[in-house]
């Protein structure tokens, strides 16, 4: 094997180890729970949405792993955002993610979400959801197996697990600022109302 | 002693209708040809739900919706004998029959009401509205069937009731009403083809729409608790009670069973057409097995 | 007593919404007063793209146009190009391409049939169909390597021989699907709650569906026999045996069974494929290379039946290797914008996704 891989991967298991350690036993509990009950928020901005539903029927059936779609933005915790956004589609996106309650996680499914993909020359798309919306989770590929979304659902457990402070919703609140700016760049004059309103009195 | 009594019927019904809800998952993504989650999956996800963050408020009326629900639910519950003789797991059903426990039926969804009716969202409302519409007609034939049980008792008493059955079971002395009851019971448990309030290709997820966290996780618990007092009531009323806790498991799992896989082979029918079948068959059926009797 | 209206957008995040679009729609109680259909969440600028690709690249994103059924896209594209720049396919090719598009087809049918019984919810026909879906993919993935993207078709061919004991195995899942076919008319054609639901809801009728450019299930559904295979044969599908499945109502109900037949159609077009496809020949022609391949001053149109309707091309060359101009016309577009609004206008919100999935509206192709 690559001498230099070891190590790396040795950091990043210590780095878990540390974080597990530092949480208290009922922390802990709830971040178990948290990753064995996620509340999915599909929403088919794009072409991956085609490869959802084997996902979440018999073939794949994901909810083995306590993941079950839901009708509305404030039951989920996660969104997935599969595909391409033209900027239409973009903003009911933010306005969906900003209606989840906390903590939530966001899955970018696809190339599209990543760099653009397909779409790398199309004037009517984002290329990197990540200058919008805190991406949690990156599932590449055009388009990405279903075996490529459960194991991107697998590796968001042990994030969520790690209840790690780079966690997407923190950053989106702590870098509201800069989140905000690529939004008015690119929305122009129509954007929505401020999300700093909603946590005005948190602590952040 | 009596309030150990009443903590313990509802321990009862909170965990057996949190098992039969993983359960009502697992045994449909069996019909689904799939695994589905495991059974202790409600556990987490009501857990998970109650230690998450609000992120919004409609003022103090919408948060009492849920309290409402969920007290409607737990008073059911206690009113509801779960066994047909001895003292222990009888909770208050001494003070009240089964005509409270028809009305208190009806406290959950009105409470609902109230709390999404001030949360403006449309779709909750129109859920509400379906959900009250869909309620009336499913109540008639109920009472019909609970009537004919009353009369054929002569009394409205849960003990009195379950011991008229101790030679033959209601199901089989009088068919008619069993049937105008079950199909009715279909509707209280929200299965297909009665499912129209929180049909989510229509209205997303109706009355609950707007809820999340803390609350969706006490309406959660409330229908997990109302379901089992559902299936108490069909047992006592037309299958003679239980003598004990595992006679008890048994009929309502059978009950359950059988609900699952009816709501499972069944299209959702429209508001007017669970309406308008509900007040057709059922409702001719109880009345028919009334004047059998 | 004055009632009021109100609006509320029916989609894009929606699980009653075939795909990324909206209805807005005015409601009285329950029952719609106006609808109107809202795009452009998806639109990518596909036509706009294609004209600064040479073939080969815009042959890599034509397929992305219909997302449920891409595979008439690619037949498409290379009909159009083999048209412009008079390339012949070979009697093989041709008929692995029928068989690919046949394939396609029913994958698409049993999608469909996934959201139409999801749009009553009967979520048990959508678990089975999905999963016999998943089998058609998985011959495809054997076959091109992509399970739902497959870029197989190519101008001049297909890209790659078959693998061996394919056909085998193809026609070993026709026998399972035929046998599925009957559990699905159980559960969910012959099933009283979905007729009841079905039944007299959305329903199209008279002569102006011809003149206003319907196609597909909407027409076949009232009556009229029009399906592309039969009227404007391309491929090889004047020489192979099918049935026209019509029906006369014109509601939602009449598409489904529209639908059923059809699926059988498919199977049986398919078996004639294996029984017909010749053992040995080539599958691709020899072609310019990559910079030579040149599309003369020319334009055309083309048309291939898809699972929903009538997919056509137009395709202008203009002497270099990139493709002039490209217009894609979809189904969806027509039916989405001047036969969905007037048909919603009066129902019940319940029968909203029910209408438009039937209707099959597919919003990635209406707004490539
Ligand atoms: S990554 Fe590929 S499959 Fe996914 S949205 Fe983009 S083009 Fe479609």
């Amino acid at each position: 094997m690559d001498e230099g891989f070891i190590p790396y991967q040795q950091s990043l298991e210590d780095e878990e180890q540390s974080i597990k350690s530092t949480q208290s036993v009922i922390e802990q509990a709830i971040a178990w729970f948290r990753a064995h009950s996620m509340f999915v928020l599909a929403y088919g901005t794009g072409c991956g949405a085609i490869e959802m539903p084997p996902t979440f029927t018999s073939r794949y059936d994901i909810e083995r792993l306590g993941v079950v779609g839901v009708a509305t933005p404030r039951q989920a915790d996660i969104l997935i955002v599969s595909g391409y956004c033209s900027p239409k589609t973009l903003k009911r996106v933010i306005r969906s993610y900003e209606q989840m309650s906390e903590p939530k996680y966001i899955i970018g499914l696809g190339s599209c979400t990543i760099n653009g993909g397909m779409y790398w020359d199309s004037y009517n798309t984002i290329k990197k959801l990540d200058d919008f919306l805190p991406v949690d989770m990156y599932v590449n590929g055009c388009m990405p197996r279903p075996e490529a979304l459960i194991e991107g659902f697998v590796k968001l457990q042990e994030k969520i697990r790690a209840n790690s402070s780079e966690a997407g919703y923190i950053q989106y609140r702590t870098r509201y600022a800069h989140y905000r700016a690529n939004q008015e760049r690119l929305f122009g004059t129509q954007v929505q109302p401020r999300y700093e309103e909603n946590f005005a009195g948190m602590n952040l | 002693m009596l309030l150990l009594d009443l903590l313990l019927m509802l321990l009862i019904a909170y965990g057996f209708g949190f098992l039969y809800y993983g359960l009502y998952r697992n045994l449909s993504a069996r019909v689904h040809g799939r695994f589905g989650p495991s059974l202790a999956q409600s556990f987490s996800d009501s857990i998970k739900l109650f230690v998450k963050e609000e992120s919004t408020t409609f003022g103090w009326m919408f948060y009492l919706g849920p309290v409402i629900m969920a007290s409607g639910a737990v008073l059911n519950v206690l009113f509801i004998p779960f066994l047909n003789q001895g003292e222990s797991l009888q909770g208050l059903s001494s003070y009240g029959n089964l005509i409270v426990v028809l009305y208190l039926m009806v406290l959950g969804p009105l409470g609902n009401a109230l709390g999404v009716g001030s949360s403006g969202n449309p779709f909750g409302v129109m859920g509400v509205t379906r959900g009250l519409t869909r309620l009336l007609a499913l109540e008639l034939p109920f009472y019909l069937a609970a009537i004919g049980v009353m009369i054929d008792a002569g009394s409205a008493d849960f003990g009195i009731i379950m011991q008229a059955q101790s030679t033959q079971s209601n199901m089989f002395a009088h068919p008619l009403l069993f049937a105008a009851a079950f199909i009715s019971f279909l509707g209280f448990m929200g299965k297909s083809p009665f499912d129209v309030v929180g049909a989510p290709q229509e209205v997303y997820s109706g009355p609950a729409t707007e809820f999340s966290g803390k609350f969706l996780a006490l309406l959660m618990s409330q229908s997990a608790m109302f379901s089992f007092a559902k299936l108490l009531l069909m047992v006592n009323l037309f299958w003679g009670g239980a003598d004990h806790l595992g006679e008890l498991v048994a009929k309502t799992f059978v009950l359950f069973v059988a609900a699952t896989f009816i709501g499972s082979v069944y299209a959702r029918f429209s508001t007017v057409q669970s309406v308008e079948f509900l007040i057709r068959i059922p409702t001719l059926l109880g009345i028919v097995g009334l004047a059998l009797l | 007593m004055e009632r009021k209206v109100i609006t509320i957008y029916h989609g894009p995040q929606h699980p009653g919404i075939t795909g990324n679009m909206s209805v807005e729609l005015d409601l009285m109680g329950e029952t719609i007063t106006r609808a109107r259909t809202h795009v452009g969440y998806l639109h990518r600028g596909f036509e706009k793209l294609i004209e600064r690709r040479t073939i080969i690249q815009a042959f890599t994103i034509v397929c992305r146009i219909c997302v449920p059924e891409p595979d008439p896209n690619e037949a498409n594209f290379a009909l159009a190009v083999e048209r412009l720049a008079g390339i012949e396919v070979s009697e093989r090719a041709s008929y692995i391409r029928v068989m690919v598009l046949e394939m396609a087809r029913l994958g698409a049918q049993l999608l469909w049939m996934a959201g139409q019984s999801g749009s009553v919810g009967l979520g048990t026909v959508g678990q089975w169909s999905i999963y016999d879906r998943d089998l058609i993919l998985d011959l495809f993935e054997q076959l091109t390597g992509g399970r739902v993207y497959h870029m197989y078709i190519y101008p001049g061919g297909v890209r790659r021989e078959l693998p061996d004991g394919f056909l085998e195995r193809l026609s070993a899942l026709l026998d399972y699907l035929q046998k599925r076919l009957d559990a699905y008319d159980r559960l969910f054609f012959d099933n009283a709650s979905f007729q009841k639901r079905a039944i007299g809801v959305g329903v199209v009728r008279g002569e102006e569906v011809l003149r206003r450019g319907f196609s597909g299930q909407v027409l076949r559904g009232c009556g009229f026999a029009r399906d592309l295979r039969r009227d404007n044969p391309y491929l090889l599908y004047d020489q192979l045996e099918f049935d026209i499945p019509t029906q006369s109502a014109g509601d939602v109900y009449a598409r489904a069974l529209v639908r059923r037949a059809e699926m059988r159609e498919s199977i049986r077009i398919l078996r004639q494929v294996i029984a017909q496809m010749p053992e040995e020949g080539a599958i691709m022609q020899k072609l310019p290379k990559h910079r030579k391949f040149t599309l003369p001053k020319e334009d055309t149109y083309v048309a291939v039946e898809s699972a929903r309707g009538e997919f056509g091309y137009y395709m202008a060359g203009d002497g270099s290797e990139m493709i002039r101009r490209m217009q894609v016309k979809g189904p969806s577009l027509i039916h989405a914008f001047s036969l969905l609004e007037p048909l919603l206008v009066g129902e019940e919100l319940s029968n909203v996704a029910l209408i438009m999935n039937s209707l099959g509206i597919c919003p990635p192709e209406i707004e490539r």
